[in-house]
């Protein structure tokens, strides 16, 4: 006998959702009866529970958080560099006694800060955390003490294990967050320092971050966490590959992203998880892009970098695939024969495009070492989205991508320093496309990616040249460049970026035109496109000293807070994000390489933070007088 | 009990167990050094810097560097990452490895000690010459002693002292095989910073 059930449509939480209100809306109507109400509602199969509207949590990021947290940071790091100094003059013992009755006291202030003064949330948060960073300096402390080796995992490990149980009861996302990144720091330590896979990493992901990013409901813990095992996923790959670096590492990262974009699906199954969707599927698109972005490079480095035969791969290596193929596979399952959104149906036709992509990296290097089939792959993916969606976003954005490779096809480049210059005026000339998408199209999400793919290219190339090391190298190699193949392309590349920013752009302003430039982005983006030749210059005539050194990374600086602060002002993430990555590895970069005692860099730590974490605490106490003034 | 006062119970319990988790490391290490044996090995120094400890003196021993085919092996091979069990044993002033192995000694008798590491890397070597020509197995092992923490700057001057003078380090070994580093001499006095 057939079971009704089988011919109903299974329904996901959120068609289930809009379907609901659909037939309370005709029914309220009287299009339909109430009979046809529930004839309707039979037809389906239902989700266990009533889909809940999932208030939606706002993150304004606050001056307040942000600057308490700098300043907690910075005392920790200071009185961790005191540690590092070993100041003689004190005995270990009472260094001990202090670090330990002043995160003790750091601890209880917090707690009570939180107890009694319940609108100084943050600062009772920022005391905690403090709190943590100065238990780091204890197990730092002892560790120095008793001379244990200076690679030592196990220390990050305690310190991370130490923060978990303050994470979990105060519900704390910011110590939360310190303990993940102990954790990454902990497991780069393990597999890197005795060059074995670390699999305890992936347990304590698993088991215990991964879970209490839901516990947290941080949408930002759960993309670390899922970020954090794809790039264990690369790092114990080489582990796994020994010490040959591979095309074939690309593979099971491309298989991960699609377990993520699959994953994204399966959370449209239950109501308590469907707002967690968006992370697994913006993360597992991250993921592929990144594999796909460095493809090419192999193609650039020749055949020696690129693996010899599928033989030559570990069993480890080939459990690991199977294993998320596996996952793929489940994810895609869960779903079958559910009716979905539009973006989740999206997402299932073109998991086949995109597996084909990820199995062509097993197929190129048996088919020719070449930089154009590198393209191959993007080539897929963006014919399949136009296919489906008739959108050219990803058409465009592949032509562009794949016009920044072409170079390195038509000439053998010889000088490492031509390939940086060539990304930065590519940087800057896909910045000037986005803003003309934007003027001429009107074409926001077009324009905003190719401005945040441009600002990634062009910062990535100020960042290399930031260094005076390697500045210094690529005078010493630079040879006059004959091929006139890079003199086609940055000659046709400046003018492009001339005609196009004097067409459409420099009326293009803010507030005349809504969408238009800020003020700062209307000084930056000359300084964009101008840097490339100002650099050009300057290793040609071999200027790179302690004056160029300097400007450029001011320049560098100059530009990122510019693009931060407009950022800022317009509300998007994308350019915040960007920006502020690349300033914090620019001055973490440039901090680890002052030369100065550590006596006075955790001093002006120290004082810097006091500084800062009292411009907090009295912004925010002011904050609460505002509000008992309007109560 | 409310809601308050569970948290603060709560929030005592994880700073005891922080507390607990660095004095139990504290405790541990001393603990090894109390009760382990004490023997005063050779060493080469250089003088890098730790991240989060500051300057420490790189210390690197005879025994760092093991040629399977000169000891006594349980195993054949050694990975990288693998645990190993060196058995030490004193010929003259020097201590030198004479027995290797995957886990613990039992029979460990005066004049030796047994240390545990990590094997950090391998390589081949070859000996003798025509249809005598072998190879075995050379390790390098870490044994977690090989830093010694000094204030900023001060190693510098250790380092000077090594071309001229011998160096050497009084380390205590428990019966584990758990080693760490006490003291360090130069021509046989006592370094000490003040």
């Amino acid at each position: 006998m057939e079971n009704p059930s089988e011919n109903k449509i299974r329904l996901s939480v959120y068609i289930a959702n809009w379907l609901k209100n659909q037939v309370d809306f005709w029914l309220k109507n009287q299009i339909v009866s109430p009979t046809q109400a529930a004839n309707i509602k039979n037809l389906y199969i239902w989700p266990e529970e009533k889909p809940s509207q999932v208030p939606q949590e706002k993150h304004p990021i606050r001056l307040i958080a942000v600057l308490q947290t700098i300043g907690a940071f910075l005392i920790g790091i200071g009185v961790i560099s005191l540690v590092a100094f070993n100041w003689s003059k004190l005995l270990n013992v009472t260094k001990l006694v202090i670090i330990v009755s002043a995160l003790v006291l750091a601890h209880f202030s917090g707690f009570f800060i939180l107890t009694f003064r319940p609108k100084m949330q943050r600062c009772g948060s920022t005391f905690i955390f403090l709190g943590n960073l100065l238990y780091g300096a204890g197990i730092w402390l002892v560790a120095q003490m008793y001379h244990i080796h200076h690679t030592f995992p196990t220390g990050v490990f305690l310190w991370a294990l130490g923060i978990i149980p303050f994470a979990y009861i105060l519900r704390s996302k910011l110590n939360y967050f310190l303990a993940i990144a102990l954790f990454i720091l902990w497991t780069l330590g393990e597999s890197i320092g005795y060059q074995r896979p670390h699999l305890l990493f992936l347990l304590v992901l698993g088991g215990l971050m991964g879970p209490l990013s839901y516990y947290l409901k941080s949408k930002v813990g759960l993309a670390i966490c899922i970020i954090s095992a794809g790039t264990w996923l690369l790092v114990n790959n080489i582990l796994w590959f020994g010490s040959d670096i591979s095309i074939y590492l690309f593979f099971p990262l491309a298989l991960y992203a699609l377990f993520l974009v699959g994953a994204s699906n399966a959370h449209l199954l239950r109501n308590n998880l469907w707002q967690y969707r968006k992370i697994y599927l913006f993360t597992g698109i991250a993921v592929f892009s990144v594999v796909v972005f460095l493809l090419p490079l192999f193609g650039v480095m020749q055949s020696e970098f690129i693996s010899p035969s599928l033989s030559s791969l570990s069993l480890s290596f080939w459990i690991c695939s199977v294993v998320l193929l596996g996952g793929v596979i489940f994810c895609i399952r869960l779903t079958s024969g559910m009716q979905l959104d539009e973006s989740a149906s999206l997402v299932r036709k073109m998991m086949l495009s995109l597996f084909a992509a990820s199995l062509y990296i097993l197929a190129m290097p048996t088919i020719k070492h070449s930089l154009l089939l590198t393209l191959f792959p993007v080539a897929i993916v963006a014919l399949a989205y136009w296919h489906y969606t008739k959108s050219r976003l990803l058409i465009h954005l592949s032509l562009v991508y794949i016009i920044i490779w072409l170079p390195f096809c038509l000439v053998q480049w010889k000088q490492v320093f031509v390939l940086f210059f060539l990304f930065l005026l590519y940087g800057a000339f896909c910045y000037i496309l986005g803003w003309t998408y934007l003027s001429r199209f009107q074409a926001v999400a077009t324009g905003n990616l190719f401005k945040a793919f441009g600002l990634t290219v062009g910062f990535f190339s100020l960042y290399i040249f930031s260094f005076s090391s390697l500045s210094e190298y690529f005078a010493g190699e630079y040879a006059i460049i004959t091929d006139s193949e890079f003199w086609i392309i940055t000659i046709f590349l400046y003018l492009v970026i001339f005609f196009l920013y004097t067409q459409y752009l420099s009326t293009f302003y803010y507030p005349s035109h809504k969408k238009g430039m800020l003020p700062e982005e209307r000084v930056a983006a000359p300084i964009l496109f101008i840097t490339p030749m100002i650099i050009f210059i300057e290793i040609a005539n071999k200027f790179t000293g302690t004056f160029y050194t300097l400007f450029i990374n001011f320049l560098t600086l100059s530009l990122l807070i510019a693009f931060l602060a407009a950022g800022y002002r317009r509300k998007q993430v994308s350019l915040k994000v960007i920006s502020f990555l690349f300033l914090a590895l620019l001055v973490g970069t440039r901090y680890l390489e002052i030369e100065w005692s550590l006596l006075y860099k955790s001093l002006l730590f120290i004082v810097t933070g006091i500084i800062v974490l009292a411009v907090g605490i009295i912004i925010e106490r002011n904050k609460e007088k505002v509000v008992v003034i309007n109560e | 009990m409310n809601k308050s006062k569970k948290t603060l119970f709560l929030f005592s319990v994880a700073i005891v167990i922080q507390i607990g988790l660095l004095f139990s490391f504290l405790i541990k290490r001393e603990f090894h050094i109390r009760r382990g044996t004490k023997i005063i090995v050779k060493t080469v120094p250089v003088d890098p810097r730790s991240l989060f400890r500051g300057d420490y003196i790189h210390l690197n021993y005879e025994f760092s560097r093991i040629d399977l085919a000169e000891v006594t092996s349980s195993k054949e091979h050694f990975y990288r990452g693998d645990k190993i069990f060196v058995k030490l044993t004193k010929r003259g002033e020097e201590w030198r490895p004479v027995e290797t192995g995957a886990s613990p000694f039992k029979d460990i008798a005066s004049g030796e000690v047994m240390i545990r590491g990590a094997v950090t890397g391998h390589q081949w070597l070859w000996h003798g010459r025509g249809e005598r020509r072998h190879k075995s197995s050379v390790l390098n092992v870490s044994y977690g002693i090989e830093s010694y923490f000094v204030p900023e700057g001060e190693g510098k001057y250790i380092e000077d002292q090594i071309s001229q003078k011998r160096v050497k380090v009084e380390l205590s070994i428990d019966r584990g095989g758990y080693a760490s580093v006490c003291r360090i001499f130069i021509d046989g006095k006592e370094v000490r910073f003040q």
